[in-house]
């Protein structure tokens, strides 16, 4: 069977712009602005949803090189608890990263996780070493910017990006970061 | 465990132990502490409410009641789109107005939905309009319910002023965030921007009633601490998830809070869609939305207004537009030769970082949360926005590359 969620999410944005929409009496603004919002919205789902699992692998990816790199730097014998978490969140996610077949739920899963360790470890950043501090420091700088990209190109078609460096269209980091 | 995003999220329904812990960890200024406890004190039960025009109306009609004394008639309400943030009703009014006698009066009742995008304040919306009556083109200011005796949320009710937030040619922009103005319109609204700035700035408060608003200390961080713990607290209690270069741009931040110098009156939220101009006249008639003012740095006005999300680029692709009105320099330069004030670069970009801060919270924790919530008559809005939170941080993330 096909997948049509995306002829459905077409269809619907055809209908909100081109029957209702116009539809919706001038006297009343916020309507009228929200049932174009709404064909905008549908518009950018069906051009955007087939990339949603695909984007999301590699926001784990990128938050697990993050990961690495700190505990890379760390070369204590006994480690803190936060890197301890660090660790632990490190190795489900690459467990599921090797898993072709790993279900959504189970990325953004490991996603959360890492998040959520590496955002422990900054709040714990004075019970660690200079060392994996400026380890910390410089993976998050550095290492946000491939997610940063990856969200900033996803959702680039909303019109929001006013640099001028603008990110790479989305299916060429998701082929670039793939190869 | 560090992850405390469970499946049935504690910020969705917080406890009193979760609020009191937010309001220790974050300390803000009174009226915000205020504000922001009540925001998450009303999570604890509401939905969103009966917010239809014909309820408001009723309140509205409720209010007119125990504040006039003679007969009045509320005709023709209507919603008002534009915002972000709060529900506003247009109506007419016919009384007996104290200034002219029997009159119809077009009237704006101003209320917060369930939730805000930006938790403020009613009370201080009503004072700040009110320091700027003659100053600059502000709406008079009838009514003030700060307790939501009669409506479901705090309302402020003001006079409708005349005018429009863009060309009638220019396409419209959600929120008016990076509006276009053409080069005609800009020579012509772009130095009236910039002084009405410089007004707010230089307006001498002593004397004014201001009891809503806190008055920082000068030569120290007190403005600076206070406006990133704001940040920080609205973060942690609408985040729906961890962002770790949030947490480290929060410790950067702290690192590098400028003193004050002088304390001004600021706007809050200087920016295309927030003033009204006559396209005939190309006079600007009315300056809205006060709600985000504070008493702080004047780098704090410049550095939002500035913002990137705000502005576009001239006709030749590479002229930034602060606002989409006036190129960058310009703006600075005039803005120097109107107020008097000096523009520190080194401030300047501390505050242009914690905007990019500040604008985080909002797309990336403060939307996430009312949509998921439904606290909000326009959460389509609030959904849309969440790419400016990942352009703002790509700006932070380079300030702070900047800075090592």
């Amino acid at each position: 069977m096909p997948n049509t969620v995306e002829n459905l999410l077409r269809a619907m944005h055809r209908s909100m712009d081109e029957v209702i929409a116009p539809s919706v009496p001038s006297d009343n603004p916020l309507a009228r602005e929200q049932s174009m919002l709404v064909a905008k919205a549908l518009a950018f789902l069906a051009t955007q949803i087939g990339y949603l699992h695909q984007k999301d692998r590699h926001e784990l990816l990128a938050y697990s090189d993050i990961a690495a790199g700190i505990l890379a730097a760390s070369d204590e014998p006994e480690r803190p608890e936060a890197l301890k978490w660090l660790e632990a969140a490190h190795d489900r996610a690459a467990a599921v990263a090797v898993r072709p077949d790993a279900a959504s739920n189970d990325v953004t899963g490991a996603v959360a996780d890492l998040t959520g360790a590496i955002c422990a470890l900054i709040r714990a950043r004075k019970e660690l070493s200079s060392k994996v501090q400026n380890a910390l420091r410089s993976n998050v700088l550095t290492g946000s910017k491939p997610v940063l990209d990856l969200n900033r190109s996803f959702f680039l078609p909303t019109g929001f990006e006013r640099s001028t460096d603008a990110p790479p269209p989305l299916a060429e980091i998701l082929t670039r970061e793939n190869t | 465990m560090p992850n405390d995003m469970t499946p049935q999220d504690l910020r969705d329904c917080p406890s009193d132990a979760f609020i009191a812990q937010m309001r220790e960890a974050y300390p803000v200024e009174p009226e915000m502490d205020r504000v922001l406890t009540r925001k998450m004190q009303s999570r604890q039960s509401a939905t969103f409410g009966d917010f239809t025009i014909d309820h408001l109306i009723g309140c509205l009609k409720a209010m007119l009641s125990d504040k006039l004394d003679g007969a009045f008639t509320v005709h023709d309400p209507h919603w008002l789109a534009g915002g972000a943030s709060k529900l506003q009703v247009v109506f007419d009014l016919d009384w007996d107005d104290p200034e002219q006698g029997r009159t119809t009066t077009r009237m704006v009742a101003r209320m917060e939905p369930a939730e805000s995008l930006n938790a403020t304040s009613r009370p201080r919306e009503f004072q700040l309009i009110n320091a700027f009556k003659g100053v600059l083109p502000v709406p008079r200011v009838f009514w003030l319910d700060d307790s939501a005796t009669w409506f479901p949320q705090e309302t402020i009710v003001y006079e409708f002023l005349k005018g429009v937030t863009r060309p009638s040619a220019e396409a419209s922009r959600v929120s008016g965030l990076g509006q276009t103005f053409g080069p005609e319109v800009r020579a012509a609204l772009g130095p009236q921007f910039v002084e009405s700035l410089a007004r707010i700035h230089t307006r001498d408060f002593a004397g004014a009633d201001l009891s809503a608003f806190h008055v920082p200390a000068v030569g120290t961080t007190e403005t600076a601490m206070l406006q990133l713990n704001r940040a920080r607290r609205v973060w942690d209690e609408d985040r729906g998830h961890d962002l770790p270069l949030f947490d480290l741009a929060a410790e950067w931040l702290s690192d590098h809070l400028p003193d004050l110098d002088v304390p001004s009156l600021l706007h809050g939220d200087f920016r295309p869609g927030n003033f009204l101009f006559d396209e005939s006249t190309m006079q600007i008639t009315a300056w809205l939305d006060w709600e985000r003012g504070y008493i702080g740095d004047r780098h704090r006005d410049l550095a939002w207004t500035s913002t990137s999300t705000f502005g576009s680029f001239a006709e030749d692709g590479t002229t930034f537009l602060v606002s989409g009105l006036i190129p960058e320099d310009e703006f600075f330069a005039r803005y120097k030769a109107a107020s008097g004030l000096s523009v520190d670069p080194k401030k300047l970009r501390f505050y242009k970082a914690l905007n990019s801060f500040q604008l985080m919270v909002s797309a990336l924790g403060t939307a996430y949360r009312l949509v998921r919530l439904g606290k909000t008559h326009q959460d389509v809005l609030l959904a849309w926005v969440e790419g400016v939170g990942y352009a703002q941080a790509e700006e932070l993330r380079r300030a702070m590359l900047e800075d090592l």
